[in-house]
């Protein structure tokens, strides 16, 4: 049987971006990993947002969150359980 | 050991956003081999493209893994400027006849004579190369990643096309080193 290349699809990669970023990948799969992004512009950008995006919540604490923001988020969360799904009109 | 990197414009790390200071030694901990200091043999210039190569020193102990080296220690020295945007198209249009060349043998009759004779990217984008063909399909994609003079994404299915014959693996190196030999040639690295 014939090997085949290494690589990552772009699913998978999405898969395990949180894994990368937290350094508990292989060394192996940290190699493929960043392969993928060798020649992908596309998860070069998704990976650069997840980092932005782990940056940001990182700096969040509920003390630092002003209580209408605070309110607006927990009002926010009720109705998505309920079912409506996101943001209303 | 001397070795090359290629980082994103203003000498970045393209995945981690780290900013390298030229002849400044970066230092990453000794006993965490997976966040060490990544660097290029010549062989591996192709897997790694990106704006700005730079010629670079690792310290010891290098490990050296199919794709690159490692090291817990490394500095940039100097940027090989060869290495621009003229190359870079220059560099993206040989991948992209080249796979023309590989694939021609495996495209269907109807089309093999006109793609054989385009003499432009833009003349075989024009033909439907792909009718129930992988190879086709690949050599589509190569024009097009090629025609918008992305050298990575193109390289990289350059080979993957090449490896789509039945060669697996074997293959993809095989034109990974290639266009390694292609770049260290037009680049004068040794």
């Amino acid at each position: 049987m014939k090997l085949s290349v290494p690589d990552l699809s772009c699913r998978e990669l999405v898969e395990i971006v949180t894994d990368y970023l937290e350094a508990r990948l292989s060394v192996e799969d940290r190699t493929r990993f960043e392969l993928h992004l060798g020649y992908c512009e596309w998860c070069r950008t998704y990976l650069r947002q997840m980092r932005q995006v782990r940056d940001a919540t990182g700096e969040l604490t509920e003390e630092s969150l002003a209580p209408e923001a605070k309110n607006a988020l927990l009002a926010a969360f009720r109705d998505w359980k309920r079912g409506s799904g996101g943001e209303k009109p | 050991m001397i070795a090359f990197k290629f980082l994103a414009a203003g000498a970045v790390a393209p995945f981690t956003g780290f900013r390298w200071s030229r002849g400044q030694w970066v230092t990453a901990p000794a006993d965490r081999s997976d966040v060490w200091i990544h660097a290029c043999r010549l062989a591996d210039l192709p897997y790694w493209l990106d704006d700005e190569l730079w010629r670079m020193e690792l310290d010891s102990p290098v490990h050296e893994a199919r794709y690159q080296i490692a090291s817990p220690r490394g500095r940039l020295l100097e940027r090989v400027e060869a290495w621009d945007g003229l190359l870079a198209v220059a560099y993206t249009h040989a991948c992209a006849w080249r796979a023309r060349d590989v694939a021609l043998p495996q495209l269907a009759p109807a089309v093999r004579d006109a793609v054989a004779r385009a003499a432009s990217l833009e003349a075989i984008r024009a033909i439907d190369v792909a009718p129930g063909s992988l190879v086709g399909a690949y050599l589509a994609d190569v024009v097009k990643w090629g025609q918008r003079g992305l050298p990575a994404m193109t390289s990289y299915v350059s080979a993957v096309l090449a490896s789509s014959s039945g060669g697996g693996l074997a293959a993809f190196e095989s034109e990974r080193a290639w266009q390694a030999r292609w770049l260290a040639e037009r680049l004068r690295l040794e």
